[in-house]
């Protein structure tokens, strides 16, 4: 997890050596640490559930913030220059001529057994995520060569300038050499991991409780002794239990909602680095047809639909990429604006001048159900007869992963702070669920992965940036922001762009 | 959510022809009310210019102005024309939905009522089939299955409602057989099937039309309870069950988004079973 | 025929019926259009795993296969698993059933004291102003859509006086009763109009039968007459009430359970349906079923006993 904001960073600078004690510190809140109580349950209301616990299973925010809570990473991201931060790793050295990495593991580091955690683990780990993590192999590609330097440091070699390692390595999470014996199955049913938290109980689809790991290295934390996580995926339905007292992390308010949670209760993120976006089905009819694809995109008032439904509470159309992130530029070529007469007279022009769409969507993570009709109603006036195909996001993305489905209106959020991790999972999940020019992307991630300056990067980033835009491969909504709502006593809460949060530094005050 | 299915006075043997008698007082209530509905359905969107599905979301949740009486929904469309064009969507389909199964159902009764034997074991054990079900429930899971929307219920509902009109026409058919001017029809040698159609079945029918005026009430109260759970009609399309849910997170700031559309349910109902209370009292004059 | 025949009769009737049930519960899966395999799907649903699901769910086997083995699973307590969550439909409807069984108890209470009070006193002030607005508020409550009965019990009451959580179960024994008080009065609503319109017909004639005209004559007073003469009636009509009643209750309670977000089986059902989890929904569809046929039969065995002149055929 990257909580780097910082635009400017350079990843040349990363020669450097860090200090633990001079990062970590600041990025958990000097004064309140200071104050911090222990103790106490956090209940966080949630619109629903990881998809798995198995990390190398990684597809949607809730796992984005539920694995962390439980799983360590030698490298966090950080709010600094380098952008990164230690983790389970207490410090690093880059050897710029062999382009390895060592890093140094923390002495105290242990699993939530008590069983010590060592380079082997690490060794592993490495591996296993670099065959088996469906969304983030890609960023550790580079990886030529992992192995361990006596107990507690690992040498990892790469194959050239990578400006995606780092980023990949925040998705390393450390696990047990061989699972400690188990199958990997077995072993995420239950895992022993190094976070902040340890699993207690997990009832699918309904609610998981973490407990505080007393092995965890970072010693003090976390303050809560445990997080009650229940899922209540009805928009009203979390409000009212937000409401009626019991519970203290509302997550995903929304927007129409607002006004019933106290602005001090209100926790914004904005921009959050999330697209709203028309993920089109480009391998089937009608939207193989890119006339049919740029009605879409014409068809949609992006500048209405923030003014009425996102005031104050989102940033301009950038592109497909998130704002917020670093490396990400607009495109140069092509619009994103609204046109209503030529998304007619595309259509029209089409071979499916009445094409006949479902659009579908789950009521999560920025959309609900008015943004869903007002996107359905002015497809409509565009000329498409649109049918709504409204369900939870597992079943969506089931009906996308089988080929089953014409249009998506998902609020896409980076799992990391700089393009590089969207970058990559636009070029590997969504460009071949879509049908989007892979050979083309795959270059200009290929040109980003191993640029040498801020420069390059973001002329990488352009370059795909115009491609989506010159053939309307996905449409572009805006970016929302998040909102949580936040009980009176929840101290210490931090969230990243991403509108993910950790845990660990969170105490209650009452 | 219930079914008024008490109308069950035994009926003295209906005369053939009725001469005409006045209406009574509910009846006339209740046509009233049905008109008006029919005459706002037909007319009401006629006379405001606004289309009922095209959102303006820049002039969303507005108050009751001159230009919208009613104020505008959550995605700025005028309300008022959206509660009457729910009309043309409600009314029909629960009329439909009350219709086919009553065709369905009347047959069945009859047929097993007055030839008896296996149709009636069929029928009755069917008929026992489906009451077993918590059969809204059912019909739930079935229009799901089927594809949420307009044909899926009314073919959902027929699959369930005929039970009621076939045990309601098959004791009906059942008393009236042994009725004297049947076993006189009989001996004028018409064939058994015409005497079922001109003699027995036309006494049974007044039964059976209260009782549909009472499955009216009942299919348009679970059609919006189906789009109210999400799997009835469809958006945009206006039903006032969907209204109502659509109207629900604003209960606090906009309370007649969700108000509205209920006391349409609700004065159509009352119209219906005054027809339906009429038109028991009218039989029996 | 005697009573333990009857009985007898009537338990052997069920089988059939159970048969039938199981059967059209099966067929629903069936119903969806194309393959439900594939639209079941789920995340990474490869060609293989979509004959996974076929192979689990018994798709490939001949239906009668699939029908045998679906009865025998479902009698030893077995009811497939949610394709969603992995658990079995079972302990999905354990964990769901609390919820529901206090909103079908209270609000059937609820409902069963509402309707005997109304329609006692509306057949004892029959065709007075009384009774007259009693009739036109049933007929007002068959026409109301439950789910916006309770909206506007949140809207006048829940709102003003923040009196009553308006949605979830709350925390222990006292958080429940107060999270089921608006949705047991919705019940209440929902219910009771039908109840007083049989009830008040029924209170009506028993209270002209002769011998309530005879204990007038004796000189009891008129609330001591309806108490011991029409409770004696009472257990009867209820019965058969709550019997007719069973089904729609059911229905207003899944859509109850939507509008107040109680954590019960309509939830789960509804939810079910959003996540197309065939196992889950076939599991309550059938449960709910076992459960209005287990009602029916109780209700025609116990009038059997409180009713010796009823004709046992």
């Amino acid at each position: 997890m990257n909580f780097n904001l910082n635009p400017g960073m350079t990843r040349r600078g990363l020669l450097s050596t860090l200090s633990a004690a001079l990062i970590a510190l600041p990025m958990l809140g000097g004064d309140v640490a200071a104050q911090a109580k222990s103790g106490g349950t956090l209940t966080v209301a949630r619109p629903a559930d990881v998809s798995s616990m198995n990390v190398y299973n990684h597809a949607t925010i809730e796992d984005e913030i539920v694995h962390p809570m439980v799983f360590d990473t030698l490298v966090y991201g950080a709010n600094n220059a380098e952008g990164y931060g230690p983790g389970l790793a207490e410090s690093w050295t880059f050897d710029a001529a062999a382009n390895a990495y060592t890093f140094k593991l923390r002495d105290n580091a242990k699993f939530a057994d008590g069983s010590a955690l060592t380079a082997a683990d690490v060794v592993f780990s490495i591996n296993e995520s670099k065959e088996k993590s469906a969304n983030y192999k890609g960023l550790i590609a580079g990886v030529t060569g992992v192995e361990a330097v006596g107990d507690h440091s690992v040498k990892v070699t790469l194959a050239g300038v990578d400006n995606l390692f780092l980023a990949g390595l925040t998705w390393v999470y450390i696990v047990p050499n061989n699972y400690g014996g188990m199958s990997a199955d077995d072993f995420f049913a239950k895992p022993n991991a190094s976070g902040p938290f340890t699993m207690a109980e997990w009832t699918p689809g309904s609610s998981m409780t973490l407990a505080k790991n007393p092995n965890y290295w970072n010693t003090g934390k976390p303050y809560l002794d445990a997080v009650e996580m229940k899922i209540i995926s009805g928009d009203n339905e979390r409000l009212a239990a937000f409401q009626s007292g019991g519970i203290d992390l509302y997550e995903n308010v929304r927007f129409d909602f607002m006004g019933q949670v106290p602005a001090s209760n209100q926790h914004i993120v904005n921009p959050t680095a999330r697209t709203m976006l028309l993920y089109s089905n480009n391998y089937k009819p009608p939207f193989d047809n890119i006339e049919v694809r740029k009605a879409l995109s014409m068809a949609i008032n992006r500048d209405a639909i923030q003014k009425a439904l996102w005031p104050n509470l989102s940033v301009p159309v950038q592109g497909l990429l998130m704002p917020g992130t670093a490396d990400t530029v607009p495109a140069t070529n092509g619009t994103w604006d609204y046109d209503p007469e030529a998304a007619k007279a595309a259509l029209a022009g089409s071979p499916t001048p009445n094409a006949k769409i479902r659009l579908a969507a789950a009521y999560l993570r920025g959309v609900d159900e008015v943004l869903v009709q007002t996107i359905q109603s002015q497809l409509q006036e565009a000329g498409f007869e649109v049918e709504l195909n409204i369900s939870d996001f597992n079943t969506i993305l089931g009906q996308v992963l089988n080929n089953d489905f014409d249009v998506w209106l998902l609020g896409n959020t980076t799992f990391g702070t700089t393009a590089a991790e969207m970058f990559n999972f636009y070029a590997s999940a969504f460009g071949p669920l879509g049908g989007w020019d892979l050979p083309k992307i795959g270059a200009d991630l290929a040109e980003y992965r191993t640029a040498t300056d801020k420069a390059g990067r973001e002329e990488a980033v352009r370059k795909f940036e115009n491609l989506m835009r010159e053939t309307y491969a996905a449409s572009p909504v805006g970016h929302p922001a998040t909102v949580f709502g936040v009980a009176d006593g929840v101290k210490g809460l931090e969230t990243m762009v991403t509108s993910a949060y950790r845990l660990d530094q969170v105490w209650l005050d009452r | 959510m219930t079914r008024a299915a008490e109308h069950s006075h035994a009926l003295a043997p209906a005369p053939r022809r009725k001469q005409r008698r006045p209406l009574t007082p509910k009846l006339k209530a209740g046509l009233c009310i049905l008109g008006i509905y029919v005459l706002m359905g037909v007319f009401g969107p006629m006379l405001l210019p606004f289309d009922p599905d095209k959102s303006d979301i820049l002039s969303r949740l507005q108050a009751p102005s001159a230009q919208h009486w009613l104020g505008t929904d959550q995605l700025g469309r005028d309300f008022l024309i959206r509660l009457l064009f729910a009309i043309r969507i409600d009314l029909p389909v629960a009329f439909a939905a009350s219709f086919v199964p009553m065709i369905i159902g009347t047959a069945l009764g009859a047929i097993a009522g007055y030839y008896g034997r296996l149709t009636d074991t069929i029928v009755s054990r069917a008929a026992d089939l489906v009451q077993a079900f918590p059969v809204y429930v059912f019909l739930l899971v079935l229009v799901f299955a089927m594809g949420s929307g307009a044909t899926s219920f009314i073919i959902a509902a027929s699959a369930i409602a005929w039970v009621g009109y076939a045990r309601l026409t098959r004791g009906e058919v059942l008393r009236l057989r042994e009725m004297e001017f049947v076993a006189a029809a009989r001996v004028t040698g018409l064939p058994e099937s015409r005497i079922l159609l001109t003699h027995v079945l036309p006494n049974a029918l007044p039964q059976t039309v209260i009782y549909f005026m009472s499955d009216v009430v009942m299919m348009v109260l679970v059609l919006s309870s189906l789009s109210f759970l999400g799997v009835g009609i469809q958006p945009p399309t206006a039903e006032w069950g969907r209204m109502i849910a659509e109207g629900q997170p604003f209960l606090r700031s906009h309370w007649w988004l969700a108000a509205a559309p209920g006391l349409m349910v609700m004065v159509f109902g009352i119209g219906l079973s005054m027809i339906g209370d009429g038109l028991d009292e009218w039989y029996q004059k | 025929m005697s009573r333990a025949g009857y009985i007898a009769k009537r338990l052997l009737q069920t089988v059939p019926l159970m048969a039938g049930i199981l059967l059209m519960v099966l067929l629903l899966l069936h119903a969806i259009p194309g393959d439900p395999a594939r639209a079941i799907g789920g995340i990474n649903a490869s060609e293989e795993t979509v004959q996974k699901i076929r192979e689990d769910l018994g798709l490939n086997k001949s239906l009668p296969v699939q029908y045998i083995t679906y009865i025998g699973n479902a009698l030893q307590g077995d009811l497939g698993q949610s394709t969603r969550s992995g658990r079995s439909v079972t302990s999905i409807i354990a964990d769901r059933l609390a919820p529901t069984i206090w909103l079908l108890l209270t609000g059937m209470v609820l409902s069963i004291i509402v309707s005997s009070v109304v329609s006692a006193i509306s057949a004892r002030n029959k065709d007075t102003w009384l009774d007259y607005s009693f009739v036109a508020l049933t007929i007002g409550g068959i026409s109301i859509p439950t789910f916006w009965a309770g909206l506007m019990l949140i809207l006048l009451i829940a709102l003003p006086t923040g009196l009553f959580p308006i949605s979830g179960f709350g925390q222990g024994f006292s958080g429940h009763v107060n999270s089921i008080v608006l949705p047991a009065t919705t019940f209440a609503i929902a219910i009771s109009p039908v109840m007083i319109r049989a009830l008040r017909t029924k209170f009506i004639a028993l209270y002209r039968q002769d011998f309530v005209m005879m204990s007038r004559a004796a000189g009891l007073g008129e609330g001591a007459i309806l108490f011991r003469h029409l409770t004696r009636h009472a257990a009867l009509i209820l019965i058969t009430m709550i019997s007719v009643q069973v089904g729609p209750m059911i229905f207003v309670s899944v859509v109850i359970e939507k509008t107040f977000a109680l954590p019960g089986l309509g939830q789960a059902l509804v939810n079910a349906v959003s996540q197309r989890d065939f196992p889950v929904i076939q599991g309550i569809t059938l449960v709910t079923a076992l459960f209005v046929t287990f009602v029916h039969l109780t209700g025609d065995i116990l009038t059997s006993f409180l009713n010796p002149k009823m004709s046992l055929k």
